[in-house]
């Protein structure tokens, strides 16, 4: 770790704040509100509800400038992270410099979704790679995970909170991100490939297969979020693909594969323009499904894993989804 | 979406897509068709060719090129005057007669429009003859969508039917996806060709993919001051079209409740 930055740095200083324990949550928490308001900005914090609630018996008197997110409006989904930002921010960025704390609930989930969490953490610094000033806490209780996943969290961030001061991080992976292996699917799993006349009748087959038992309103979500991946398939991705579902303990998982390549890290994830046409296939993907794993490189082609839950699995943490 | 009653008994109003594998099967349907049609003591009305055989059994109106909407306003008369004296009337449209082979989608999808509406004012079962030798493959695949189900080859393309249901109304049924971008634009369009404002009842609407959102938005915007609303849609189709977030006037979306 390197020598204290100042703190107003202009541009996106997102952090990470390793702490043990709910004493050293709320004193780096508080440390960093504090700066906030002596540098004039607004906070926002997006936190479960315990670290809410911690946070909201320590704050000084309400001066208007803290305001709390709701979480459970992101879903189990955490490529839902960085257009929840950029509504939060959108609105206070017009009148000042914004501060946020960033600790949403699929924080200590399983580790499937941890590991696509952390890829959406090392994602924000491209998504607010040009955006006004704005820095962005992000705690994480050190002692609800492995030594190796903070370590991994840590590369996803530039920066580090000390609990009183930001340094750079040497651990910063600036250039490329390092992807979990996505597992191949379990040798039970149906398989079905597609041209463009077979959308349908691959819409009528996992439309059938998910109404096993999720309701009728999640199947017909996850059959969407299918056809638009197979879509995809055919227009970007050679014309065809294969597609592979299976259950896995409470998620129906679907994985299509095909030859094209996604370059924009950022597609799907980063809401479109409301007179851009086009370019929401992805958007609607990320929207309705609890998880999506996205794999795309030269010479390999395209893997899209997404992930729905059954209701009953509806809360932020469920049974580890990893195959591994 | 086949009807489980004889492919050949049309309902009132019934709009039916016959996409037929060769000259026999044609000759053989016909006769079918007549043949109940007098069994329920009405008969058939063909638009375009019929054996010499077959035609003491049926009243033609023998349809040149280039007169489809003259051939069209004598079907509509004839049908009309049938439903007054209260005798049953099917027709067969041999769609050659109507329109192009060779016609852009847009042009066939117009006189289908006009037939469904035809079929509906009216109460008459019309059934829409492709001889597939004479079409384009791609022309059969998508015209299904704007007929209520097919008999004969299915080639269907697009997951989706857009049903007349009267005074501008149509019933938007299946699923809207890719493989149906091109029906839905040409049907779309043709609507509102027709009318100012078309209602599109969505009760058995399962979807609309992002690439359809595009059409839709796409065609209303080439059509200033048309409108469309969509109506009892489901939550999925409410939901996608607030995803989508487009900025398009002329566009409504309505949930079931």
């Amino acid at each position: 770790m390197a020598a204290p930055t100042d703190v107003r740095t202009p541009g996106f200083s997102h952090m990470i704040y390793p702490y043990a324990g709910s004493q050293q949550y709320l004193s780096g928490a508080l440390a960093y509100i504090e700066r906030a308001r002596d540098d004039g900005a607004a906070v926002i914090i997006a936190a479960p509800t315990q670290q809410r609630a911690v946070l909201e018996a320590h704050l000084p008197g309400d001066d208007g400038r803290v305001s709390f997110m709701d979480t459970t409006a992101l879903g189990r989904n955490p490529g839902r992270l960085i257009p929840a930002w950029q509504e939060w921010i959108g609105r206070q960025a017009q009148v000042g410099a914004v501060h946020g704390i960033n600790e949403p609930a699929w924080s200590s989930s399983d580790a499937t979704r941890q590991g696509e969490a952390r890829y959406e953490e090392w994602l924000l610094n491209l998504a607010f790679a040009h955006a006004p000033a704005w820095s962005l806490l992000c705690p994480v209780d050190t002692t609800a995970y492995l030594p190796q996943a903070v370590e991994a969290l840590t590369r996803c961030h530039p920066l580090v909170w000390n609990g009183t001061n930001h340094v750079s991080s040497s651990d910063y992976l600036a250039d490329a991100y390092e992807f979990d292996e996505l597992p191949d699917p379990p040798t039970t799993a149906d398989r079905v490939d597609y041209r463009l006349q077979d959308l349908q009748a691959v819409r009528d087959k996992v439309n059938r297969w998910a109404l096993q038992t999720l309701p009728a309103r999640r199947a017909r979500e996850l059959t969407l979020a299918v056809s638009e991946l197979a879509t995809n398939s055919i227009r970007h991705g050679g014309g065809s693909g294969s597609l592979h579902y299976w259950r896995q303990n409470d998620s129906f998982v679907c994985e299509t594969r095909d030859a094209g390549v996604i370059t924009d890290p950022l597609a799907g994830r980063v809401r479109p323009p409301a007179t851009q046409l086009g370019g929401r296939g992805l958007w609607f993907v990320h929207r309705l499904c609890d998880l999506v794993q996205i794999r795309s490189a030269a010479g390999r082609g395209t893997r899209i894993r997404l992930w729905m839950d059954e209701p009953a699995a509806d809360g932020p943490d469920t049974p580890d989804t990893s195959q591994r | 979406m086949a009807g489980t009653h004889s492919p050949w008994a049309l309902r009132a109003g019934e709009h039916v897509c016959w996409q037929v594998r060769s000259a026999g099967d044609y000759t053989a349907g016909t006769r079918e068709l007549i043949s109940r049609a007098r069994r329920a003591g009405g008969e058939v009305l063909v638009v375009g060719g019929l054996d010499a055989a077959d035609a003491a059994s049926a009243a033609t109106i023998l349809a040149e090129r280039g007169e489809t909407a003259a051939v069209l306003d004598a079907v509509r008369r004839r049908a009309l005057a049938s439903r007054r004296a209260g005798r049953l009337l099917w027709v067969l449209a041999a769609m050659e007669q109507l329109a192009r082979p060779n016609a852009a989608l847009p042009e066939v999808v117009a006189c289908e429009l006009e037939l469904a509406e035809l079929a509906i004012e009216t109460e008459t079962g019309v059934l829409c003859a492709y001889r597939a030798e004479q079409w384009h493959p791609g022309t059969l695949g998508d015209i299904a969508a704007v007929h209520s189900r097919v008999v004969g080859i299915d080639e269907s393309m697009a997951g989706f039917r857009l049903r007349y249901t009267g005074t501008g109304g149509y019933c938007l049924e299946g699923s809207v996806g890719y493989e149906g971008l091109r029906a839905f634009s040409a049907t779309l369009r043709g609507a509102l060709d027709r009318f100012p404002q078309i209602k599109l009842s969505c009760e058995h609407l399962e979807l609309i993919d992002a690439s359809a959102w595009r059409v839709l938005v796409e065609t209303v915007a080439d059509v200033p001051g048309r409108s469309v609303v969509l109506e009892r849609a489901n939550e999925t189709v409410l939901e996608t079209w607030h995803m989508s977030g487009y900025d398009a006037a002329g566009i409504t979306v309505q949930g079931a409740c």
